[in-house]
């Protein structure tokens, strides 16, 4: 049965009377690089702080490694990265990494400082200024910053934000091997939702503070459709034809003239059926439904709903 | 605890601030000396009478007042005559605690913790030593003048000296821990070391003294580490005096060092 690393029960965090974070369950195995998925405002941030000790639950339980938050002993365990940096901007990199590393008590500060910026590529960079950073190398050294002393669970917020696509690249490799190296457990946040699905192993989907649906990336995949995706210029009597013709209710249209056909429709008899209704077609093609979709999807579901 | 004791202490190196700041206070005593040297001249003052300034006799006394001093009475004097000491204790208080907010370098740390007191205390020992550093450069700085200074001597005993080190180091140790109460208050630099300065320049004691005053209270302003600075401090060891500026030291010390602890404890870090 597979060990839950990180579990919360009820967690909410009000600001000024308005909830952030509104009852939050939330459940993290072993091992798995768990996506946190939302819009702007969502909570996430939010979420991130208060498993992180630095924000108060308004309510709720936090559960890590199976003790309470409150625990010391479980929070040496984290590895964090919430949005900016924070390290000092007139001390070096190696310095910045040099202090964390004395606050966790390391033995040997020195290796354990080389290799953490080993693993994130600034090795070179050691003894620049962090004022003098790129916003990637910045980031880079965010995350330096929580790997240090080999942390069991990371919590990372945006941690892509500001790399060009060979630092996503590195990243993405970087936390493949932490997981399966050393089995850390890694709970991110992006809004690359393409790079997401290429790492994450499981998903929480959370709205307006609501946590709107928990999900294994094979169930994902599951219920991502297969579906065709049309283009015309007359998208609405497309539809009615479709209806009509090949009786297919479940479709969608979208600006643009796009219309997308789910289910098990042919794409031939779409094209027989449109051509004899006499609708002109721009362009047929078989798709499968990503993160991205599914989630835009979902969000507009609830929000319908 | 201890570990966050390691990281400020390596970041007071790391940052300069265990070095520039005790030059600052040993060169601010330094130039206040060569001033005064400069000013009180007689060669210097008649040479600017020569050039036309309005040179009077008050003047041609003020270098043998200054003679009649001692360096002991100098160094009091130039610490607490207008409050400089507590004024450079903190700045240099200020700046080290607010860096951990405007920069987020909390959220790196706090993690860790349980508790917030660890970190109140690890960065109340660390302000310790920043002002001991301060302060002992401050002293040799005053002591090396001896051989080639105007005044009267070292004046005082060992235990004068001693008294009036002691007295310092409480008065500023406490001072910084107000200004490291300031800084997670207000968690900008520019506004905190604003606000350090109005506190140091002691425009709220002179407000609340006069408030108090006018509302016919007792002058409850006479037990702020300002006016106990400026009035009890005394170049010359008194044991009534030393022992109010230790008690005054020790209680304002506390109450900030709590107030610190509450406002980490319930406020949230990021």
């Amino acid at each position: 049965m597979p060990q839950t690393i990180l579990r919360t029960a009820g967690l909410c965090k009000n600001y000024r009377g308005r909830p952030a974070v509104d009852h939050l369950d939330m459940q993290v195995e072993k091992g798995a690089i768990y996506g946190f998925i939302g819009r702007n405002g969502a909570g996430k941030s939010t979420t991130f702080k208060m498993l992180a000790g630095l924000a108060r639950p308004s309510a709720g339980q936090i559960e890590l490694f199976g003790q309470p938050l409150t625990e010391a002993a479980a929070r040496r365990r984290l590895g964090v990265l919430i949005e900016d940096t924070g390290a000092y901007p007139g001390l070096s990199v190696q310095e910045n990494c040099r202090l964390k590393a004395a606050a966790l008590g390391l033995e040997d500060e020195k290796t354990a400082v080389q290799r953490v910026l080993e693993e994130v590529g600034l090795q070179d960079s050691a003894r620049k200024a962090c004022k003098q950073l790129s916003m990637g190398q910045r980031r880079r050294l965010g995350l330096a910053l929580a790997l240090l002393g080999s942390p069991d669970l990371l919590l990372l917020d945006e941690p892509t934000n500001g790399l060009d696509p060979e630092g996503i690249r590195e990243v993405r490799s970087l936390l493949l091997r932490l997981q399966a190296e050393r089995g850390v457990t890694i709970v991110i946040s992006s809004h690359l939702l393409g790079e997401l699905e290429k790492i994450a192993t499981c998903y929480g989907i959370l709205r307006a503070g609501h946590m709107v649906q928990q999900i294994t990336a094979a169930e994902l995949d599951a219920r991502c459709r297969d579906y065709i995706a049309l283009q015309t210029s007359e998208p609405h009597r497309a539809a009615a034809a479709l209806e009509e013709t090949l009786k297919l209710r479940d479709y969608e249209v979208l600006p643009g003239g796009e219309v997308h056909i789910f289910g098990t429709a042919d794409p031939a008899a779409v094209t027989a059926a449109l051509a004899g209704a006499g609708v002109p077609v721009q362009g047929i093609g078989a798709h499968r439904q990503e993160l991205e979709e599914y989630f835009l999807a979902l969000m507009g579901v609830e929000e319908d709903a | 605890m201890l570990e966050l004791f390691r990281m400020d202490m390596r970041r007071l190196w790391a940052a300069k601030y265990l070095w520039v700041m005790p030059l600052c206070a040993a060169g601010l005593l330094w130039g206040l000396y060569a001033l005064l040297d400069l000013t009180s001249d007689p060669e210097m003052l008649r040479a600017m009478a020569g050039q036309g300034a309005e040179i009077t006799a008050e003047d041609y006394a003020a270098r043998q007042a200054l003679a009649d001093m001692t360096l002991l009475g100098y160094l009091h004097q130039a610490m607490f005559g207008g409050n400089m000491w507590l004024l450079g204790v903190g700045l240099g208080a200020g700046a080290f605690c607010v860096e951990d907010h405007t920069h987020g370098a909390l959220k790196n740390f706090l993690p860790l913790l349980s508790r917030r007191w660890p970190y109140a205390a690890a960065r109340a020992f660390a302000l310790l030593a920043l002002t001991a550093a301060m302060l002992t450069a401050a002293f040799a700085a005053v002591l090396m003048l001896a051989p080639v200074s105007m005044f009267d001597g070292l004046g005082g005993a060992p235990l004068d000296w001693l008294a009036l080190y002691v007295s310092a180091l409480l008065l500023g140790w406490a001072y910084a821990l107000g200004c490291a109460l300031l800084a997670d208050l207000v968690r900008g630099e520019g506004w905190t070391m604003v606000l350090v300065l109005v506190f140091s320049l002691g425009v709220p004691v002179t407000l609340l003294s006069a408030a108090l005053e006018w509302l016919h209270l007792p002058p409850l302003a006479d037990y702020t580490l300002f006016a106990t600075a400026y009035t009890c401090v005394e170049p010359l060891f008194e044991p009534a005096a030393a022992l109010r500026v230790a008690l005054t030291g020790l209680c304002w010390g506390a109450v900030y060092m709590a107030g610190s602890i509450a406002v980490l404890e319930r406020r949230d870090a990021a």
